[in-house]
C-alpha cells in the first residue's frame, strides 16, 4: 500500500537546511535542498508585468529589451545558476537573452536580436537554483 | 497545527527507493562557471570542470544520470551592450550520464559560429532522472 506523509515543513536534524532523498534509479542519494528551484518568473517582455513566480517582489522595466527582477528572499551569493529563455521574433531573425544582472537580490535579462539590438520579447522565463541567504 | 518533520534522508517505504514530490522535481545539477570557464564558484553534483579548448568545456557529475536522455539548459552572462560579435551563445555539444559537454561562442556579421571562452559567467542546470 502507497504511503503519503502529509506534513507542512521539513528540516533536517543533522543540518538544518540539508536533507538526502533517493534518486530515481535507487542507487544513489541528492540533496533535496540543493534541487530545488529557488526562483522562478514568468513576465512580460513589453512592460516586465509579472505573469506568474516563486520568490519574486517586483520586477522592472529597464529599457526595450531589458528586464530585472527583484527576490522575495535573497540569495547567499552571486554564484547561483540562472537560466532565461525568452519567446520573440526579432529581425534579424536570430533572437536570443543573456545575463544582463546576477546578485544576490536581483536578476535580469537582455534580449537581443541578430544584430545586438535590445528588441522586447513577448514572454521571458527565468529559474534560478542555487542557494538561499 | 503546524507539523513540522525533522529527517535527514527520506526515501520510500522500502527504504531505497524515492518519493514522489507532489507536482514538484528537484534539479539534479547546476553550475556557475566562471570567466575562462576554468572554475565553478558554486555547484551542485558536479565535481569538476575540464577545459577542453577555446569555448568548449566538460562538466562531470559526482552522481551520474540514469541515461542521456535529460533536459540541460544554458545561459551566458555579456556585458557588451552594442557592436560586432554581439550574439554570445552557451550550446550543449553532448550529453552522457557521466558528464556534459557545453560550448561558448559568438556568430560573427556572417552568421558563422565562432569558438569563444566565456567572458564574464555562465550557468547550467539540468533536470533527469539520477542513476
Amino acid at each position: 500500500m502507497a504511503s503519503i506523509l502529509k506534513v507542512d515543513t521539513l528540516t533536517g536534524v543533522s543540518t538544518a537546511g540539508s536533507i538526502s532523498v533517493t534518486g530515481e534509479g535507487n542507487s544513489t542519494t541528492t540533496n533535496l535542498q540543493q534541487g530545488l528551484c529557488k526562483v522562478w518568473s514568468h513576465i512580460q517582455g513589453s512592460d516586465a508585468a509579472i505573469q506568474d513566480s516563486f520568490n519574486v517582489s517586483s520586477s522592472t522595466d529597464v529599457g526595450t529589451g531589458r528586464e530585472t527582477i527583484t527576490f522575495s528572499n535573497n540569495m547567499t551569493n552571486d554564484d547561483y545558476s540562472g537560466q532565461i529563455s525568452s519567446s520573440g521574433s526579432g529581425s534579424p531573425a536570430l533572437f536570443y537573452s543573456r545575463i544582463r544582472v546576477l546578485s544576490t537580490s536581483q536578476f535580469g535579462d537582455d534580449a537581443v536580436n541578430g544584430s545586438g539590438s535590445y528588441t522586447d520579447a513577448a514572454d521571458i522565463c527565468y529559474s534560478i537554483n542555487g542557494d538561499l541567504a | 497545527m503546524t507539523s513540522v518533520l525533522n529527517v535527514d534522508t527520506i526515501a520510500d517505504k522500502a527504504g531505497t527507493g524515492p518519493v514522489g514530490l507532489t507536482k514538484q522535481s528537484a534539479a539534479k545539477a547546476w553550475a556557475h562557471i566562471a570567466a575562462g570557464g576554468a572554475s565553478l564558484p558554486d555547484s551542485f553534483n558536479f565535481s569538476s570542470i575540464d577545459d577542453d579548448g577555446t569555448g568548449e568545456y566538460g562538466l562531470n557529475y559526482t552522481s551520474a544520470m540514469g541515461s542521456a536522455n535529460y533536459s540541460a539548459n544554458g545561459t551566458i552572462t555579456f556585458n557588451h551592450t552594442s557592436g560586432a560579435n554581439n550574439v554570445r551563445v552557451v550550446l550543449t555539444e553532448s550529453k552522457s550520464t557521466s558528464s556534459i559537454e557545453i560550448d561558448s561562442g559568438y556568430t560573427n556579421s556572417s552568421g558563422v559560429y565562432i569558438a569563444y571562452d566565456i567572458e564574464t559567467n555562465a550557468s547550467v542546470t539540468v533536470q533527469g532522472d539520477l542513476a
